[in-house]
């Protein structure tokens, strides 16, 4: 360091942006001993050779000599600031004059055909507005007579204030007829459950799907273990902290409205359907379908008389992510028929009817393997409480599957049944079927590891596919699609990292001071250590080939892998205005994700910019941004973010060109850098961003696509990521904690690590109370109904249960991206309930396989342990 | 019975009617059966917000949250359970946090209100925001306006606390997120700030 440095006018110490202490980051090297086998592209290959490979091609930008990204950055002020000085713009905080609050009464029955409302005294009560019912609710949209869950709308009141809306509903007189209903798993098990089937889209009631992959019986009578495990998920819940909620207000025959969603467009579109307002696009069969996607051109001309904002989300997590789109139209309604505008926030405790939520299971292994630990064959069989959904969605499918081991596994069978109920909708909810069935699992693992008398570590490290296996579409499963770089009908397995996470969790957490008998050490309090692993997201890296290669994705045959081909196009603009400031333009609302600072990042490293100063954003809202799909999944930096990067590209070559011509210089010999380009050459030919748009005579546009994974068929780069935990048992109480946890993810390389690391907090700690709390079925009226809960019942974890965390980020410099990067934030998601209770039978010798994780079923455990005197005191 | 506000609430405006008889006022509560159309009073007072008197109508059962973030329009302070268990509604009266959801209007009358709106807006951030910004102790920001003050309240009192105080200061607060390192973080080094032994870069 030079010695004319200014020396620091202070001594205090300083409080800046810098990579947490928690942290740890692995950068794995360019040379690899593996090849991919391409997966770049139709024409490309993206690595030669088969042994000692260096990454010859990268996704358009390499992961070398970069200004931004990796460094730690505050997130982009105008999101982030707003949050502490209470301005967020949350739906709830829509507070507009004249205003009518809005409440609405959901049935208190499992299943149930209203006979009867008399409305007549809460109309006449003081404040009231408007009562709403099956009745009198709009004709393109009606209100349902018969309810099929509890939870399900009866009636919206709205009045001058929440607490005379309130009184309104209090005096609702309604005359319910019971129907038979199956709400839980055990009771649509039951040989005697009634029909719970769709007349709408013709969905049963059970469905049963079985996929299979070499011949299991074969490969079980070959086999030296063959064992069978069962498991139990009671459900989970994912509780946004911002009550599910929507304002709005019509101006003429245009209403805007101010939303919680994670997918603006499809919910506006919806909206507009269900309205009857979608001008050319009036379908007057449309139902709602929670699932619905639309194609682009529906999506930008359905929605032209709406209006949605929605900048910032108080969390989603998926399990809000669309849930209010059945709400939705009838707040808008409401606001029509009364001439006001209108506000309706949920109570917290009615919410778990529309928030979709993690389905019970029923999860049975056979699995065989051979002497060395190789697992041979394995069949599972899954029973799946799918709730009132009417598709056949939100529950096993293919992402319900852990690729991670079948992959690779020889022989395998899956069957799953899943099971139309009469209880909350399910679906993605802090990851999109992983939690729920991880559980199973990763517990499976761990106990047939003991089978084989080997290490947990050892016996997947042993049955994790190594990257650059070569395995056939149809032993892949329904998650794998044919792809471009198929070759002889074999694709290869190139999840990076597999093996690492295991090793770099392990030396993290201390793994070498696991029992080697559970429950072995002596004393009250006993400690133990578990981990369980993850993959997820199935080949999940957008396309970006340029415009040519939309041209072949878009125009593809269907039938050719992948769905939706051109559905899923997202769409981002970047402006460069008159002050020079580089304005990102894309409609994805933010629920805590901070994805616009992570992709503020990469558009600045491309537009040779080394800090973020002059990146602005503009998002959120119908009216001034492009359409696209929504986010989700971990994936909104690849997918938003690989339009905006797409953009990026585009307006770096225009400036170019741009710049060439202005300074009569060769564009191979100019350079970028914050806001400047100049000549290598000449240093005094340089022209600003800001004078190139002088010259356009107004701001320079540029507008860029990326293609969700699914409608391509993508490569089968995955994420993938391990818990470690290291736990303590009060073999007393039952009372355990988290001593030490290690989170490792394959996440390619990481954009901004403050982002990464608060993320990786939030996973685990999320994850605990899924692990510790279900959806509480029966409490009131056991047997018969669920029952809906608010905070009270339901025991999120605290500031109190924070454990000491290590979060190992992996870089696998993931060349089918920019910068080395993979989706984030989902990967090793579904790890901690597995982990945890593998954990704890490390620690005390009890095995939990029913869901939830409580101290009755540890002292339960126990107290059978020390009945066969297997209890070390 | 279900524990529900608004039950709570009901026998609060009983209790309310009970007191206000005794000066010979007619009144009506919110009586059972609830299906019954009643008539409730109106109260006016003034409210002292971050140091400013704001008049405004009130009923015996309005919460100081609908009062401040519904009648005054002061929305920073965010709803979200409506049972007094996750501290999103959180304000400071006379330098003590309370869930605004539970508390009475009629309670806070002539008192010290505290909200997020006092704590620094865009232009004049407290140090606590700021320090909050850096170690991004607010993802989705729905609980952040409560922590904030409940904060704020400790480091009036302690501007050197150490991390137990810190949680068990905060252990009203859920944060769905989970940022509760940073949390704590921030209020830590906010502490240092405030002592003048850092200074925020």
């Amino acid at each position: 360091m030079s010695q004319n440095n200014d020396k620091p006018k202070t001594t205090k110490a300083r409080i800046e942006p810098k990579i947490p202490d928690s942290v740890i980051m692995i950068n794995q090297p360019m040379v690899r001993d593996f090849s991919t086998g391409g997966g770049h592209g139709p024409e490309d290959v993206l690595i030669e050779g088969d042994e000692k490979i260096v990454t010859k091609k990268w996704q358009g930008y390499p992961p070398k000599d970069l200004n931004i990204i990796g460094k730690p950055h505050p997130a982009m002020p105008e999101v982030a600031i707003p949050r502490y000085t209470g301005k967020a713009l949350y739906a709830t905080r829509v507070l507009l004059p004249n205003m009518l609050h809005v409440k609405v009464l959901t049935s208190p029955h499992v299943r149930a055909m209203i006979k009867k409302i008399d409305v007549s005294k809460a109309e006449k009560m003081p404040g009231v507005a408007y009562i709403m019912t099956y009745e009198n609710s709009p004709k393109t949209y009606p209100m349902p007579q018969e309810l099929f869950y509890q939870g399900e709308v009866v009636a919206f009141v709205a009045a001058e204030t929440e607490d005379q809306a309130e009184d309104a509903i209090a005096a609702l007189e309604i005359e319910y007829e019971m129907l038979p209903f199956a709400a839980n798993l055990q009771q649509a098990m039951a040989p005697n459950a009634p029909d719970t089937g769709s007349k709408q889209t013709g969905r049963k009631s059970v469905v049963r799907g079985e996929v299979t992959w070499g011949d299991v019986d074969k490969a079980y009578a070959q086999a030296d273990v063959v064992k069978e495990f069962s498991y139990y998920f009671n459900g989970g819940i994912i509780f946004p902290f911002q009550p599910l909620s929507a304002a709005a207000k019509w101006d003429g025959d245009k209403l805007t409205m101010w939303v919680l969603t994670q997918r603006t467009y499809s919910t506006r579109t919806i909206l507009a359907k269900s309205l009857g307002i979608a001008d050319e696009f009036v379908d007057e069969n449309f139902k709602f379908d929670q699932d619905h996607s639309f194609d682009k051109g529906e999506m930008v001309k359905a929605g032209n008389k709406v209006r949605l904002i929605d900048k910032w989300n108080g969390g989603s997590f998926g399990g809000a992510d669309g849930a209010m789109d059945r709400i939705n139209p009838w707040v808008a309604h409401l606001a029509k028929v009364t001439g006001r505008p209108v506000r309706l926030i949920y109570p917290k405790d009615q919410e778990l009817s529309v928030l979709r939520i993690k389905p019970q299971n029923l999860t049975k292994f056979k699995v065989g393997a051979m002497k060395d630990g190789r697992i041979v064959a394995i069949t599972r069989e899954c029973h799946v409480n799918s709730g009132a959904n009417p598709q056949n969605t939100g529950g096993v499918g293919g992402a319900g599957r852990s690729e991670l081991y079948l992959h690779t596994t020889p022989n395998w069978k899956e069957i799953v049944y899943m099971y139309r109920t009469n209880s909350s909708r399910t679906g993605s909810s802090r990851s999109n079927a992983q939690q729920e069935f991880k559980w199973s699992w990763e517990q499976m693992m761990d106990e047939m590891a003991e089978a084989m008398n080997m290490d947990p570590v050892q016996f997947r490290m042993l049955n994790t596919p190594r990257p650059g296996v070569k395995i056939a579409v149809g032993q892949g499963g329904p998650t794998i699609t044919p792809m471009p770089e198929m070759e002889n009908g074999l694709l290869t397995y190139d999840c990076y990292a597999g093996r690492e996470v295991l090793e770099e969790g392990a030396k993290n957490v201390g793994w070498e001071k696991r029992n080697p008998v559970p429950g072995g050490n002596a004393g009250r309090f006993k400690r133990g250590f578990g981990m369980a692993m993850n993959q997820h997201h199935a080949g999940r890296v957008g396309y970006q080939e340029g415009e040519g290669g939309y041209t072949w994705v878009t125009s593809r045959d269907l039938n050719a892998g992948g769905t939706a081909a051109g559905a899923e196009t997202y769409n981002g603009e970047l402006v460069i205005n008159a002050q020079g400031h580089v304005v990102m333009h894309h409609v994805q609302p933010d629920s805590g994700t901070n994805h616009d600072t992570s992709m503020a990042i990469q558009v600045a490293e491309i537009l040779g910019y080394t800090t973020l100063d002059h990146m602005r954003t503009e998002w959120g809202d119908t009216d001034l941004t492009p359409v696209s799909p929504g986010w989700g999944s971990g994936l909104t930096t690849q997918l938003q973010g690989g339009a905006l990067c797409n953009a990026a590209d585009k307006l770096r070559k225009d400036l170019l060109k741009r710049a060439s011509a202005a300074l009569k210089a060769d564009e191979s010999k100019l350079h970028i850098r914050d806001g400047v380009i100049s000549s290598t050459e000449d240093p005094k030919k340089r022209i600003t961003f800001i004078e190139l748009v002088k010259a356009n005579k107004g701001p320079i546009h540029m507008g860029g696509r990326a293609c969700h994974p699914s409608s391509i068929g993508r490569a089968m780069m995955r994420g993938v990521g391990a818990v470690f935990l290291e736990v303590e048992v009060d073999t007393w109480t039952g009372d355990w904690k988290i001593v030490k946890a290690a989170h490792t993810l394959d996440a390619g390389n990481v954009m901004n690590p403050i982002l990464a690391n608060n993320d990786h907090f939030g996973s685990l700690i999320q994850c605990i109370g899924e692990t510790t709390d279900s959806i509480p079925w029966d409490r009131e009226f056991p047997g018969q109904r669920h029952y809906s809960v608010g905070y009270l019942s339901y025991r999120m974890p605290t500031i109190m249960d924070t454990p000491e965390q290590k979060n190992i980020f992996i870089n696998s410099l993931e060349p089918r991206w920019y910068f080395g990067s993979k989706g984030f934030a989902e990967t090793s998601i579904g790890c901690p309930p597995g982990a945890i209770a593998n954990a704890i039978y490390n620690a005390c010798g009890v095995r939990i396989r029913e869901h939830p994780v409580t101290r009755e079923a540890i002292m339960a455990g126990l107290k059978e342990l020390k009945a066969k005197g297997g209890l070390r005191a | 019975m279900k524990y529900s506000r608004r039950n709570f609430m009901k026998a609060a405006g009983i209790g309310a009617v009970a007191v206000t008889s005794n000066v010979g006022t007619a009144r009506g509560a919110v009586a059972p059966p609830a299906n019954v159309p009643t008539a409730i009073s109106k109260e006016a007072g003034s409210f002292n917000i971050n140091g400013k008197l704001y008049p405004a109508e009130y009923e015996v059962r309005t919460t100081l949250w609908e009062v401040i973030a519904v009648k005054l329009g002061m929305t920073g302070t965010n709803r979200s359970c409506n049972r007094a268990s996750c501290g999103a509604c959180s304000v400071l009266i006379d330098g003590t946090p309370f869930y605004s959801c539970h508390t009475l209007a009629m309670e806070a009358v002539g008192k010290k209100i505290f909200t997020v709106e006092g704590l620094g807006d865009e232009r004049n951030l407290h140090a606590l925001q700021k320090v909050a910004h850096i170690h991004n102790a607010a993802e989705c920001g729905f609980c952040t306006p409560g922590w904030e003050v409940t904060a704020k309240g400790l480091l009036d009192k302690n501007s050197n606390p150490s991390v137990d105080e810190v949680k068990a200061a905060l252990s009203g607060h859920l944060c769905r997120c989970a940022a509760y390192e940073a949390i704590i973080a921030t209020v830590i080094d906010t502490g240092r700030v405030l002592r003048g032994e850092a200074e925020i870069v």
